[in-house]
């Protein structure tokens, strides 16, 4: 108890010599996941934060668009030099983040989300995780239960990706399907060199109902290539396309109205 | 009866805690009153072992929560702020939370959890660099070094999962071809993001569904803040010692994704290791096709004298003026299309002063060689290569076709003297390479790829030497002139068809492949005019002749991650000379286990039989080599076999950082012959036969960790080896039986926060046994850097010891020197002064010994001199 809270102390003392706004802390995870988009995701995942905000970057995430021959494989990459980053305001409560999903002229799309409220359940289970004693923590978000560890001795409701909102920083998360994990790499008191804590730039902003008109209208003009012998759609998005499941339903549940609508 | 109701009421109560829920008000300031908004605020029970209920605290500070169980302990804490822990008894609005902040100069914490450091995924390993490097690491090869599984040798040459790597590429694109180092010892490391070691590279997109490539490759990613602009850095520097030194070099690259580019100019004098000495030195990696690597190989007849390093740092004995340009450009002209540009032009001036003594005893007699030579070469070399790829839209078919043309030309001078007389030479080779191929590749199916590859190439050398010495030209001459002069004239011409045939099917691949072609081969020893030596005879000798290859490969797999793996070849060539070329065959069989975290098993079995080399044919005449070494021609030997068993073992902890590899292989090579030599006076004649009877067996053991705390890394490696020779000497046959053992230990160490030490141990001992002799190497280099304010201090000391027969010779150099850095706006300047040589050792001598010769080699060193250079980064 008392290794505990001298432990807290000394952090949060060595924080206490600057400007708390200026400070920037980094949080370093491993990022294991199983989802279409796992090639891109899997790796680094970097957490930038102060008081009031925070920046997670997928620093794996390649930078440019192009091919990718890596890995005796070829694929298109549509690339991100801010990494794929979400953006956490708690003041304006709003988070910003992207989305390569159908993404035209290989820049992302950007989407602005009021922050998630996850309603999690602290629970009495508590471990260490290099020398953190963390506490346990139950919660579902994107259509999965995750088992979240986080660390009072750093006050700030953040955490890899857009979880969040326990009274410490996530440093553990795992979701019960198997399909995400969060995996703690790391932690830096005191950040010299960081990326700006704001929201990133660096593609298409776009609202969700902006979004799914546009998608519609998207397919649509697929479709509307069709001929006599050959049939043009889109595919409904994989259910694991991203750590969200079923983040993107628009064509399927289009197509789905669509087909019930032409049976009545 | 409603008063004794009320008071049993209260009395069952008061037995329960409260179990309605309780609001808890209040506010959290700093010492100035002010609003601390965000302050995360939870209740606890009062052991602290569970959270009752959370929340933060709102802009004007305000928080409210509920719970049911009272007392609680309220713990408010905010970054940079003590918290603050208080109990509530009941719920309402409480006293005001006041958080205060104080000063402390307490060091960044760094807490290590799992490092993603290094991690394996498939068959490729990813290093972030940024975990690996510090401050003492210049350039790329400082940090690759120190990777845990990657091994690279002196001259930079690199391994990784024990074989030699193929190429070194820049985001998948390969700008350098096989000399690599061109990329390792002119990036960087602050430069370099990722390093990825991919296992079964193949970059033709047409061979994806057959991929059964064996290479390795190590993959660089750029930081992204040198991604897209210009990106390097131009070193300017001067100094003096025995002469003026001077040193300049620009490195500049801009890497997009269709268009990568690498311009590398250095001018020196102080063998800086940037320049880049001759093109396609590095082997590598030899399975896998490549169209820009010669089929014919040098002919190696007479080569002019390179600087003799004895061992140590080149700068210590190389003053030579060295210059160098080299070009890699590659872009993406449309969709389909693609080109890369290789142009290299170097240019160099070298002396040296070589006091040297060879060694042998045969039948009690002893046979010494000993002479000065003092001499001067002049080195030019130019390549140009140009590669066209098209890679059709469906990615099911490819062209390539490409064009390289090289010229060489060495000039020297040398003097040679020994007890009884000296000897001036002059020496001129010049040498063209021609080289154009096509390479089609086309899918078929899924699992079904065909190619077909056209391949035309020449290479022309003409050597001139020149002895001046009566006493030499009397062993020689019948006229009794005071020089000779030869002068030879040789030649190939390549020209092959082929077809290969690859298929992929479940746990089966297959590959067939059919080589034909023509090979001409030439050579012409002028007679001289004035007939002044028995030895040259004006030969004109060469053949032509035409083979036919075929090649079978096949794998299956055994399950994941179980690879059986086999390929057999037979051919035969068809001379028109009369010289009967037997028919040429080679098989391999192999297994391989690899594991998900990275390690691997391998084990092989060969056996390769052949005839002789091509040109060793045609080497009909006498040649002088040098003026104390004459090539006399023997027989056309028969064939040579060899086989042998290799193993390998890997294991790999991405998660520590560690790294242990164990090989150890037998081989044998089957040969009628012998090499065999015999003395003239103070001649020695080598009678150039082809290949020896030999056995040799070998043990290595490599281990190589890294600590991501520190920052500190340590490799260790032993290695073990007993050979055996047939050799001859005067017509006496020998069984050379030799035992080589050798021990290195190197890495870097972190002493304290401003303190880092580098070292490297290496000790060599070979045994001859059923003999005496023995010889001992021992080499140390010691590095030490200190952080002071923007900039570090440095010192080496390097020292070299032989140990022969109980004969030592050591050598010892000191440097120091001091780095400082200063910001220039958004870039920053390195200068750096440095003292080599410190104590102005003039003479390095160095012991060696190669199977029953010992060699003693004395050279003079280029002195003590200062540099002082300004580093600045783009």
């Amino acid at each position: 108890m008392l290794a505990k809270q001298l432990t807290t102390l000394a952090i949060l003392l060595l924080l206490a010599n600057v400007e708390v706004d200026a400070q920037v802390m980094r949080a370093t995870y491993l990022i294991e996941s199983t989802t279409t988009l796992s090639e891109y995701h899997n790796g680094k995942g970097e957490l930038y934060f102060n008081a009031g905000k925070s920046l997670f970057i997928h620093a794996s995430w390649p930078g440019a668009s192009g091919y990718d021959s890596s890995e005796g494989k070829y694929r298109r990459v549509i690339g991100d030099k801010e990494g794929m980053p979400v953006f956490t305001d708690r003041k304006s409560n709003i988070q910003v983040y992207k989305s390569i999903y159908l993404a035209q002229k290989k820049t992302p799309w950007i989407f602005e989300d009021t922050i998630p409220r996850i309603n999690w359940s602290i629970t009495n289970n508590e471990k260490v995780i290099s020398g953190h004693s963390v506490l346990h923590a139950t919660g579902a978000y994107g259509d999965r239960i995750y088992d979240a560890w986080y660390s009072p001795e750093i006050p700030v409701p953040f955490g890899p990706y857009r979880l969040g909102g326990l009274p410490g920083l996530i440093l553990e998360a795992k979701s019960r399907d198997g399909v995400v994990n969060f995996e703690f790499a790391g932690f830096t008191a005191n950040v010299t060199e960081h990326p700006d804590l704001k929201a990133p730039v660096e593609g298409t902003h776009v609202s969700q109902d902006g979004f799914k008109d546009w998608v519609i209208k998207h397919l649509l003009r697929i479709e509307a290539t069709s001929t006599s012998e050959y049939q043009s759609t889109i595919g409904s998005c994989d259910t694991d396309y991203t750590i969200e499941k079923d983040r993107w339903p628009y064509i399927y549940e289009y197509k789905k109205e669509r087909a019930e609508a032409g049976n009545k | 009866m409603s008063q004794r109701f009320f008071i049993f009421l209260v009395l069952i109560l008061s037995w329960y805690p409260l179990s309605a829920q309780s609001t808890i008000k209040g506010r959290v300031l700093d010492v100035n009153e002010s609003a601390v908004g965000y302050a995360t605020v939870s209740l606890s029970t009062p052991d602290f072992k569970r959270i009752l209920a959370y929340t933060s605290s709102d802009e004007q500070g305000v928080f409210i929560l509920s719970t049911d169980t009272l007392p609680a302990w309220l713990i408010v804490s905010y970054l940079g702020r003590r918290p603050d822990t208080s109990k509530v008894n009941v719920a309402g609005e409480i006293d005001p939370i006041i958080l205060t902040a104080e000063g402390t100069n307490l060091p960044d914490i760094v807490v290590l959890g799992a490092q993603e450091a290094m991690t394996q995924r498939d068959d490729t390993t990813t290093y972030d660099l940024s975990d690996f490097r510090d401050s003492t690491d210049n350039r790329l090869e400082d940090v690759l070094r120190r990777l845990p599984g990657i091994e690279v040798d002196d001259t930079g040459s690199i391994k990784v999962h024990g074989k030699p790597i193929h190429r070194i590429t820049i985001e998948g694109s390969d700008l350098f071809g096989r000399d690599y180092q061109k990329a390792s010892r002119n990036f960087r490391a602050k430069d370099i993001g990722t390093v990825e070691a991919i296992d079964h590279f193949e970059d033709n997109p047409v061979l994806k569904s057959v991929n059964n490539s064996e290479a390795v490759v190590l993959n660089l990613k750029l930081e992204e803040d040198v991604k897209s602009v210009l990106g390097g850095n131009l070193i300017v520097g001067a100094g003096y010692g025995e002469n003026i030194k001077h040193h300049n070099n620009a490195t500049l690259f801009k890497v997009t994704s269709a268009h990568k580019s690498m311009v590398i100019a250095n001018a020196d004098n102080v063998a800086s290791g940037l320049n880049l000495g001759r093109t396609g030195q590095n082997q590598g990696y030899t399975g896998k096709r490549d169209l820009s690597v010669p089929a014919l190989t040098p002919f190696y007849l007479i080569q002019p004298p390179s600087v003799d390093y004895i061992g140590l740092p080149s700068y210590y004995t190389d003053s030579g003026n060295a210059g160098s340009v080299n070009l890699n450009h590659e872009s993406e002209i449309s969709s389909t299309w693609k080109v890369n540009l290789r142009y290299n032009l170097i240019g160099s001036k070298n002396t040296q002063l070589v006091m040297s003594k060879t060694e042998t005893i045969d039948n009690a007699v002893e046979y010494e060689l000993t002479n000065t030579s003092d001499w001067e070469t002049v080195n030019k070399e130019s390549t140009s290569q140009i590669k066209f790829s098209y890679l059709s839209e469906s990615k099911k078919a490819s062209v390539e076709i490409l064009s390289t043309l090289g010229t060489s030309s060495a000039d020297w001078n040398s003097n040679f003297k020994n007890p009884e007389y000296g000897v001036s030479s002059v020496n001129d080779l010049k040498g063209n390479l021609e080289m154009y191929r096509v390479l089609y590749s086309q899918e078929y199916g899924p699992g079904f790829v065909g190619q077909v590859g056209l391949s035309h190439e020449t290479n022309v050398e003409n050597v001139f030497t020149s002895y001046g010495s009566e006493e030499l030209a009397g062993f020689f001459s019948v006229n009794q002139s005071n020089s000779i002069v030869q002068r030879i004239d040789l030649a190939k011409k390549a020209t092959s068809l082929d077809y290969t045939f690859l298929h992929q099917v479940k746990r089966w691949s297959l590959g067939l492949r059919l080589d034909v072609g023509n090979r001409n081969v030439f050579a012409k020893q002028l007679k001289p005019d004035n007939e002044n030596t028995w030895l040259f005879e004006g030969i004109e000798a060469g053949f032509t002749y035409r083979y036919w290859r075929q090649t079978i490969n096949a794998g299956y797999s055994l399950k994941e991650n179980v690879d059986i793996k086999g390929s057999l070849a037979v051919g035969r060539k068809y001379p028109d000379s009369e010289v009967d070329v037997p028919a040429h065959s080679a098989g391999n069989i192999g297994i391989e286990l690899k594991k998900k975290d990275g390690g691997r098993l391998r084990f092989s079995v060969f056996k390769n039989r052949s005839s002789i080399d091509d040109e060793r044919a045609l080497y009909g005449f006498e040649y002088l080599n040098s003026p104390f070494n004459v090539f006399v021609p023997g027989e056309v030997p028969s064939t040579t076999t060899t086989r042998g068993i290799v193993f390998f073992a890997e294991m790999q902890n991405t998660l520590k950082l560690r790294n242990t590899q164990l090989s150890s292989s037998y081989v044998e090579t089957l040969n009628d012959d012998f090499m065999a030599t015999s003395f003239l006076g103070n001649i020695s004649l080598l009678h150039l036969k082809y290949g020896q009877t030999s056995r040799r067996a070998s043990v290595n053991i490599r281990h190589s960790m890294f600590s991501g705390i520190t920052k500190s890394d340590v490799s260790f490696r032993a290695a073990g080896s007993l050979a055996s020779t047939n050799y001859l000497l005067n017509d006496d046959f020998f069984k050379l039986k030799v035992l080589n053992s050798e021990i290195e230990l190197k890495g870097s160490a972190r002493l304290s926060n401003k303190i880092r030490l580098k070292y490297a141990t290496v000790a060599k001992a070979q045994f001859l046994l059923d003999n005496d002799a023995n010889f001992t190497r021992w080499q140390n280099r010691l590095s030490s850097f200190a952080t002071v304010a923007n900039g570090q201090i440095h010192g080496e000391l390097i020292q070299m010891a032989t140990l022969q027969n109980g004969s030592v010779s050591n050598n010892l150099v000191v440097e120091v020197g001091a780095d400082r850095r200063v910001s220039l706006g958004n870039k920053e300047i390195y200068f750096r002064f440095k003292i080599y040589n410190l104590f102005d050792t003039d003479i390095f001598s160095i012991e060696s010994t190669y199977d029953f010769y010992t060699f003693s080699r004395e050279t003079t060193s280029t002195g003590r001199f200062f540099l002082l250079t300004a580093d600045y980064s783009l």
